[in-house]
């Protein structure tokens, strides 16, 4: 099953470049060849944010497999984040 | 009444009758307000006015920014106040931002994050319609979507200054919790807005009544107080404000007659234009007589006069009028007169109040007549009693109509009732009808206790009733003591006695 992720960050910030080292770091090691991965930052797209309801920076959302989930918050404890995308559920 | 003074801060009229007079010329520009309430306030109904009446009257366009409300639902339930927000979308001069949770998502909040996308969010939308006025409702249902309530709050300060800064007057919605205590239930309130407004929604006497109370604004100044307001398809949300209607109202000094001849003489010529008179008697005094005497005289001078009656239906007042010789189906049919028979009971005071307007509004009468006053007293408290007394007859002087109002007192004999205590200073003419025992016989009196500016005669005449209307005749002599309610007699003779008896005019 490939999961379709997209990460919101707002601007080329500290912030923004750690949660985007995070998700890949957990993507290459758990979720290998098997996801799609995409960034958008709110500052350059806020119409996109609008129409998938973004409030926080970072969001990581699981767009697919459903239901759409929203991860919100900092990602520096990747097992609460592999929690939170359910890898194991889905496997 | 003081005049509004100079406000050092400038102000964008709201859209929302009778706000901006209490508020002295509106919502402060450029400055945070926050409307606190509990739920079924009007806060959401308050908010949209003031985004609506921007985008539509003053040209400053407006985003909504809903946290509660579908954005779907909302368009949907003020559809009714004739607001077409998807018309104001397309034509970019509106823009909703949807916040509102969707409960087909799942959430987890791993901390320490920031509302950033929301900011740009909502920067994107003011930007889009080049909007002025942003309201944000209401942010108490955004803290339960996320972990700490402390960064929702700062969050949430930093989009309001971050707003200010792009030029908008912002308004916040916050939810009250019932028990009133403090102004909101998530510590925002505090340092979020330079201005409060509390709407209330309090069951009163088993009546709803609404008001509205500016408790602070920053740097300027209001009038205090809570005032009562009304939501109503026609205008939405509409405030009534009392105290701010001045006193600077002109007075002629042109008469006009009341329709009976010696009232006229008894008054000094006859009543002034444009000026509120009550007439205050027990049951069966002749009250109504009165009005009908009222209706006479504005047909005979071709005046418009409007009606409004509390206690007789239609079909009845126009059966009593003709048999006083008072033709009301005709006089309606040439569409001089109008009959408004409401019961009291059937809404609220302030609602009422409102209707009057309206319709005083539509018709343009010369005259009015509201038969009784008293019966609106029923269904009220003295308070809102004493306001809705205020606003109807400032609002009639302001149209320079004459007033004509009833006052059914509860006792037979003497005595004054309390609407009288409560309106009395408050109308310019005050005719009292009472009734009179003598030698064991009802009699009828009639007196002017008051007559604001001119001579008036200080006798109590007596008057009959018949098929011609009111006839008035000669005063009660040797008699001391009929207000009292307890009269006596100085008879010195039989034969002064008898003469008291019989009136003038039989001699």
């Amino acid at each position: 099953m490939i999961f379709r992720l997209s990460l919101y960050i707002s601007g080329e910030s500290a912030r923004s470049y750690a949660a985007i080292r995070h998700i890949q770091a957990i993507a290459r090691s758990h979720l290998t060849d098997r996801h799609e991965l995409e960034f958008i930052d709110v500052l350059k797209d806020p119409e996109r944010a609008e129409r998938a309801k973004i409030m926080a920076t970072p969001t990581l959302v699981r767009e697919f497999p459903g239901p759409r989930k929203k991860i919100m918050g900092e990602f520096g404890d990747h097992n609460a984040v592999i929690q939170a995308l359910e890898i194991e559920i889905y496997n | 009444m003081p005049s509004p003074p100079d406000y050092d801060l400038s102000k964008l009229p709201s859209g929302i009758a009778g706000f901006d007079a209490i508020a002295y010329g509106g919502v402060p520009e450029g400055g945070s307000t926050l409307i606190a309430g509990t739920s079924g306030a009007g806060k959401t109904v308050f908010a949209l006015q003031f985004l609506h009446a921007g985008a539509t009257k003053f040209g400053q366009n407006a985003v909504f920014v809903t946290c509660e409300e579908r954005p779907a639902r909302l368009v949907r339930n003020v559809r009714g106040f004739g607001w077409d927000l998807e018309r104001l979308v397309e034509e970019k001069k509106f823009a909703i931002v949807d916040l509102s949770a969707d409960p087909q998502e799942e959430q987890v909040d791993l901390g320490t994050l920031h509302l950033t996308a929301l900011l740009a969010r909502i920067e994107a939308a003011v930007r889009r319609v080049d909007a002025k006025r942003v309201v944000l409702d209401s942010v108490g249902s955004l803290f339960p979507q996320f972990a700490d309530p402390g960064m929702v709050r700062r969050e949430l300060l930093r989009i309001i200054s971050y707003l200010l800064d792009l030029g908008t007057t912002v308004i916040v919605t916050i939810e009250r919790g019932e028990n009133e205590q403090s102004i909101g239930r998530f510590g925002v309130e505090e340092y979020i807005a330079d201005n409060v407004v509390i709407l209330r929604n309090r069951l009163e006497r088993e009546t709803r009544r609404r008001t509205i109370e500016i408790l602070k604004t920053r740097g300027t100044i209001h009038q205090r107080g809570e005032y009562p307001f009304t939501i109503d398809r026609e205008d939405g949300l509409t405030v009534v404000p009392l105290s701010s209607t001045t006193l600077e109202q002109s007075a002629p000094d042109s008469r006009i007659t009341s329709g009976i001849e010696m009232l006229d003489q008894m008054t000094g010529g006859g009543l002034y234009e444009s000026s509120i008179i009550l007439v205050s008697g027990a049951t069966g005094t002749g009250k109504t007589l009165m009005v009908a005497e009222q209706v006479r005289a504005a047909i005979r001078s071709n005046q418009k006069i409007l009606l409004f009656a509390a206690e007789e239906g239609r079909e009845q007042l126009c059966r009593n009028a003709a048999a006083w010789g008072v033709d009301f189906v005709g006089a309606e049919e040439s569409g001089l007169l109008r009959i408004e028979s409401h019961s009291p009971e059937e809404i609220g005071l302030e609602d009422h109040l409102l209707r009057m307007k309206r319709r005083i509004a539509e018709f343009e009468p010369s005259r009015i007549a509201v038969d009784s006053l008293s019966a609106f007293e029923r269904v009220s408290t003295p308070k809102s009693f004493r306001e809705f007394v205020i606003g109807l007859t400032s609002y009639v002087k302001v149209k320079r109509i004459t007033a004509l109002f009833t006052n059914t007192t509860s006792l037979l004999m003497g005595t004054e009732s309390v609407t009288e205590t409560h309106i009395s200073t408050i109308t310019d003419s005050i005719i009292l009808l009472r009734y009179v025992e003598i030698n064991g016989e009802m009699r009828r009196g009639i007196m002017v206790l008051k007559m604001r500016g001119t001579w008036h005669e200080k006798a109590i005449r007596e008057y009959l009733i018949d098929g011609t209307g009111m006839r008035i005749l000669g005063p009660f002599t040797g008699i001391h003591g009929i207000l009292s309610g307890v009269p006596t007699y100085t008879f010195s003779s039989e034969a002064q006695r008898l003469e008291a008896l019989i009136p003038d005019d039989e001699v």
